[in-house]
């Protein structure tokens, strides 16, 4: 098998997480396929180390997660995308309307959080161990299960906003 | 939200991710050229024209230095030639230092560490250029002028009255332009530092 067709293969298997990573770092349509499009360059680029990568699945989450980090955090970007449309991710196709507000609502919240964190409640929807994530995303284990709680807090507390409070007279 | 509702709507979000067309391979193709072909050509030729064009005059100011009879023209040139030369130095570092991170190999963490830390002395670099630019502003046209064999002009005790003023206002406003601007962009990376250390 060739390199390209090896690569091809690659994303073609991972299609779904790096349209997931592209969703939950960026907001817009237009700026989810120029990281989706930037993820798969990097993939590119650094294709011959994933051959020599203990784990591809962690790899590819890095390469994804990192891509997202440093595309997004350039101050001013110029969007240089390919037309893109066959691959949108349509959910305003969906008839469940209710199931369709929460799933936006869902992506709200996180794209709240920091950009480290954003990553780390992703490896866990992904159904990550906190070993797992303390892997991929380059922390303790320890420091993990801190962060997850506290984005838990932060979470709830959004839900459940504590009332303003009016002076007496 | 709690996280545990969160996971099973996820869960339906991957489920309708996985099943998408999937993407031709001649699209990932122009795809990864058209990005490789994109990151040379806004990135790297501004600044290697930017580099170039302040060496090239770095030099052609050395190269007469021996032609500036006028000691303070001798003191702006010696000025702005430091200015030509460091601040390309300066900036290309910092880029270089951005763009040599391994997407590949380290963590998330580890990236956002080093990607914030350069992006905070880029803004400082560029904060600093401004204002060595205005520098530049005033120290540039004297010595050009006697070159130029403009000696009588800038002998001229009014052409200081009109020249210093005007050069002192604009860096005035270009400073405080420059502090204002880069000061928000520097306190959000430094915060996200924090936050990486908790």
């Amino acid at each position: 098998m060739s390199k390209e067709e090896a690569f091809v293969n690659l994303i073609h298997a991972n299609q779904g997480l790096i349209f997931k990573i592209a969703t939950i770092y960026a907001k817009e349509k237009a700026e989810q396929d120029d990281l989706y499009q930037e993820i798969v360059y990097q993939t590119w680029k650094s294709f011959d180390h994933f051959k020599k990568a203990s784990k591809p699945s962690t790899w590819l989450y890095r390469v994804g997660m990192n891509t997202a980090i440093t595309h997004l955090n350039k101050s001013k970007k110029q969007l240089n995308t390919l037309p893109f449309d066959q691959v949108t991710i349509q959910f305003s196709e969906l008839h469940d309307a209710e199931k369709e507000e929460k799933i936006q609502m869902l992506y709200a919240q996180i794209r709240k959080l920091n950009l480290l964190d954003r990553g780390i409640v992703f490896l866990f929807l992904e159904e990550k161990t906190y070993e797992e994530i303390a892997e991929i995303s380059g922390i303790s284990v320890s420091n993990v299960g801190t962060r997850m709680s506290r984005i838990r807090q932060k979470l709830k507390s959004e839900m459940n906003p504590k009332p303003m409070e009016y002076g007496t007279r | 939200m709690e996280l545990d509702e969160m996971k099973t709507l996820w869960a339906d979000v991957s489920l309708r991710m996985e099943k998408q067309d999937k993407i031709q391979k001649e699209l990932l193709i122009d795809i990864t050229r058209q990005k490789f072909r994109n990151k040379l050509d806004y990135v790297r030729i501004p600044e290697i024209i930017g580099a170039l064009f302040c060496v090239g005059y770095a030099m052609y100011v050395l190269s007469h230095f021996s032609d500036f009879e006028l000691w303070y023209n001798q003191l702006f040139a010696l000025i702005s030639v430091f200015i030509l030369l460091a601040l390309p130095v300066a900036s290309l570092s910092v880029i270089k230092g951005m763009r040599t991170l391994r997407i590949d190999s380290e963590s998330p963490a580890a990236i956002l560490d080093k990607f914030t830390k350069n992006k905070i002395r880029f803004e400082k670099v560029q904060r600093h250029s401004m204002i060595f630019g205005g520098i530049l502003m005033i120290t540039i046209l004297p010595p050009l002028a006697e070159l130029r064999g403009s000696v009588a002009k800038i002998s001229n005790p009014l052409f200081w009255i009109i020249y210093i003023p005007i050069c002192l206002g604009l860096m005035f406003f270009l400073s405080r332009w420059v502090l204002k601007k880069y000061k928000r962009v520097i306190d959000s990376s430094e915060k996200m530092l924090k936050e990486l250390e908790y």
